[in-house]
């Protein structure tokens, strides 16, 4: 190293022999030869202290290359499992922001964490590990830990030459490979559990923001909706509803529209069941002959044995009597249907509608198992068919049922589907009274989050949408104009 | 090759052929020959404690014909008083007056063997002390530089403890390292056996020319000094030498242990090492570094001469007598510690 240094002086020197002195040669000669080795040492040694200072740079980026990537990894799975028990709730309620700003300070966290081990990385230990690494016997060490006065010996020169020559034992890229190979990885397996349990998460309908501009998923659960937001609107056109529906354009009116025709239509059922009660006996109904004056234990105790014995083939007859309970309007609304009117007045125009538009499980005459998954009735109490069983209130074949009638050509009197019953998945609304309590098989207003029966033909249930007020004021404004005379 | 480097090859170079000379006359005890040499050219003294007939003066004679330094031989006996090594002032006549002049003793050599010093009076054993430690001579008030380099081995007889005078510590501290000769094993006895017993007696060649000897060695000798020492690892050594004394100590501050205490050392010991042990285990590790063409001093160099640097330092007590417990054990049970503490500060 100091040979290479001093080469040059020398060239020089030799150059200036003869023109010099015997003694000033001596002196230039030494002086020249002492500075230069001394320059060469102290070039040789800057060069070392550049190696330490880019072995320690490298190392700390590994560190914070290596505390990013499990950070992230780790707030990724975080957020992957929250997605994934949570649900698609996670991803728009203020629940899924509590999630990320959690992940986002445990980066944070980790990084700041990692910010004292980066500190930790001085020359000296740097030193010490580089000596570990390229077996240098502590001479990094040695090297960067002596004081000034140290560097005098005149064995500094050997230590510094000793380890220029090991330099490619302690080239920063050999000892600190860039292979980040690990926390690429954990940060591609926590980004695909996250990809995962988002796509399990995915909800079976989009918010209803979205849903206002999408079309709908299924058109004829939309269809069924619709038909009880035509009967609530009846400003509406019956053929506008299916065009809508056809159109992909269901929106959430005609949702808020449905709710109301739901809410109405559990108004009327109670008003007709209130009415049997007050038949008493005069009912077809075996199990329905409790009177309205009787107490709501016995009462609904007829109501679910004449709601559960039923097969949920047929209509459910309804009462003559007033609902002391109901509106009077309903009940002369009843009162009118029994008289011989049509009950397509009060039924939807879907209801009456052609029996090859419904489902095939909805169909009359299909496996009754397949229509409605309700136990059979007891014995003594099962009701002819059409006669009785209606079914559950919120069956999803129930509403089916009431086209039935209408399919076969019966008269009103024998099967007025005043009784609306509502498919399973009908979006479902805390504050509306249950009508199935104990429907055999059906689909119970207290358990709106039950799974649809497989091959019931009932489809996926759907989730409560949130809807905004003005839509239950417009929702009861109908339900008003409706139930008036 | 830079003169440094070139000095330090040479300092390697002497090195390895002493210790293959001896190595040819002295047969076995090649750790502890190296020993004896680390110190020789650390500067220091060597207390030899071995029995009789191991070797003992056959060393320190063939260390000064291969150096080819005056050597000396001392048997230290009961009578043996200080004039009569150190030297004293006779009465001479010269041009017709009677003048006091100094007649050196034995001490004024280069290597001087103080055979079996235990049987001399502790009056006679210290007037080495001088001589040991500032290399010198004090007679009737006039100091006399004693010649460089001065080398002193002593040997100790560990059997006849009859009519012999124990080492005072003061005399201990002085020597850089005691090497214990144990018997020889059978191979190197049966070796020592053919080859003191044939025709043929291995002869040493010195090294060094005669007038040059003396400079070469002190030159060998800086150059040791040179060798640089990482403070960290100054301090692995103090902390070594703090280790040995125990926590009851009255002369050491509370506190001010590197090392925790160790439960060996507080039973045991009743005095530990003095700073002239720190010194030796760092002299001893550069003379270690540039035996292996090194600039620097490591951790291991330290672990190398630790026991035979600080072993004859401890003063026991009479529960390490009575349960036979060495100095030399509770110097490697310090350095397992240290080891510990040291590798996981790393």
């Amino acid at each position: 190293m100091d040979r290479i240094a001093t080469h040059g002086a020398r060239r020089k020197w030799k150059g200036r022999r003869g023109q010099l002195p015997l003694t000033l040669r001596a002196v230039v000669h030494y002086v020249a030869r002492t500075s230069l080795a001394m320059a060469a040492i102290s070039v040789s040694a800057r060069d070392i202290e550049e190696r330490l200072q880019a072995v320690q740079r490298r190392w700390r980026w590994r560190v914070r290359l290596h505390a990013g990537a499990y950070a992230c990894s780790v707030a990724l799975v975080g957020v992957a499992a929250a997605v994934w028990w949570g649900g698609a709730a996670v991803r728009t309620a203020p629940s899924g922001w509590l999630v990320m700003l959690v992940a986002s300070l445990t980066v944070l966290g980790t990084l700041l964490a990692s910010w004292p081990v980066e500190r930790s990385i001085d020359r000296e230990r740097t030193a010490a590990w580089i000596d570990s690494r390229a077996g240098l016997a502590q001479r990094f060490s040695t090297f960067v830990s002596i004081p000034p006065e140290a560097q005098r010996s005149r064995l500094f020169p050997v230590l510094v030459l000793q380890l220029v020559r090991a330099r490619s034992q302690y080239e920063p890229r050999q000892l600190i490979p860039w292979k980040p190979t690990k926390p690429l990885a954990a940060l591609g397996a926590a980004s695909l559990v996250l990809v995962l349990a988002w796509r399990h998460a995915e909800p079976a309908h989009p918010p209803l923001a979205q849903r206002k501009t999408e079309p709908a998923s299924n058109p004829e659960r939309a269809s069924q909706v619709a038909q009880g937001a035509g009967e609530a609107a009846r400003s509406r056109e019956p053929g506008e509803h299916e065009a809508a529906v056809e159109e992909g354009t269901e929106t959430a009116e005609s949702l808020a529209a449905g709710d109301a025709a739901m809410k109405r239509a559990s108004t009327r059922e109670r008003a007709v069941r209130a009415g049997q009660d007050s038949q008493g006996a005069g009912g077809p109904l075996p199990g329905a002959r409790s009177s309205s004056r009787q107490g709501p234990e016995s009462r609904r105790a007829a109501a679910g044995t004449a709601e559960g014995s039923g097969s949920g083939e047929g209509p459910r007859p309804r009462g003559d009597g007033v609902a002391p309970g109901g509106s009077p309007a309903d009940a002369a609304a009843l009162a009118r249907g029994s008289a011989g009117g049509s009950s397509a007045a009060l039924r939807p125009p879907q209801l009456a509608g052609n029996a090859s538009e419904l489902p095939e499980a909805a169909k009359p005459g299909a496996d009754p198992q397949r229509r409605n998954a309700g136990p059979p009735a007891p014995q003594g109490q099962s009701p002819a068919k059409g006669q009785s069983g209606a079914g559950s209130g919120t069956d999803g074949t129930g509403l089916y049922d009431a086209a039935a009638p209408a399919q076969r050509g019966e008269s009103a009197a024998q099967s007025e589907p005043i009784v609306v019953t509502l498919p399973a998945t009908t979006f479902v609304r805390r504050g509306v009274e249950p009508q199935g309590r104990g429907a055999g098989g059906g689909q119970s207003l207290d358990a709106p989050e039950a799974a649809p029966v497989p091959g019931s033909g009932a489809a996926a249930p759907i989730e409560k949408p949130l809807l905004p007020e003005a839509y239950r004021e417009l929702a009861q404004r109908v339900f008003a104009r409706s139930a008036k005379p | 090759m830079t003169t440094p480097q070139r000095n330090v090859q040479q300092f390697v170079d002497t090195f390895t052929r002493l210790r293959a000379e001896l190595q040819r006359v002295i047969v076995g005890h090649d750790e502890h020959l190296e020993q004896i040499l680390v110190a020789f050219f650390a500067g220091g003294h060597v207390l030899i404690e071995g029995l009789p007939g191991t070797g003992k003066t056959l060393i320190v004679r063939s260390l000064g014909e291969l150096l080819n330094l005056k050597f000396a031989r001392v048997q230290f006996t009961i009578d043996l008083m200080p004039a009569d090594i150190t030297g004293t002032r006779i009465l001479v006549e010269e041009n017709g007056q009677r003048t006091f002049r100094f007649q050196p003793g034995p001490l004024f050599t280069h290597v001087l063997l103080a055979d079996e010093i235990n049987r001399a009076t502790p009056k006679t054993q210290s007037a080495l002390l001088e001589a040991m430690a500032e290399l010198q001579v004090t007679v009737a008030g006039h100091s006399y530089p004693l010649p460089r380099p001065f080398f002193v081995l002593a040997t100790l007889n560990p059997i006849e403890m009859e009519g012999t005078y124990p080492l005072p510590e003061a005399q201990l501290d002085r020597f850089l390292f005691k090497v214990v000769l144990r018997y020889p094993s059978h191979d190197e006895l049966r070796r020592i056996l053919a080859s003191t017993t044939g025709a043929n007696v291995p002869s040493l060649k010195p090294l060094f020319a005669p007038e040059e000897a003396a400079t070469e060695v002190e030159r060998l000798r800086a150059l040791v000094r040179e060798v640089i020492t990482a403070p960290q690892v100054e301090a692995y050594a103090a902390a070594l030498v703090r280790a040995t004394i125990p926590a009851s100590s009255k002369f050491v501050p509370p506190g001010d242990a590197p090392l925790p205490p160790d439960e060996a050392i507080n039973r045991y010991v009743s005095f530990g090492a003095s700073p002239r042990g720190g010194q030796a285990l760092l002299l001893g590790a550069k003379v270690r570094a540039l035996l292996e063409g090194r600039a620097h001093v490591t951790y291991e160099d330290i672990d190398a001469v630790a026991v035979p640097a600080l072993s004859h330092r401890l003063v026991v007590n009479f529960a390490a007598l009575a349960d036979g417990v060495e100095p030399r054990s509770l110097i490697e049970g310090i350095l397992q510690r240290a080891r510990r503490l040291h590798a996981r500060g790393n």
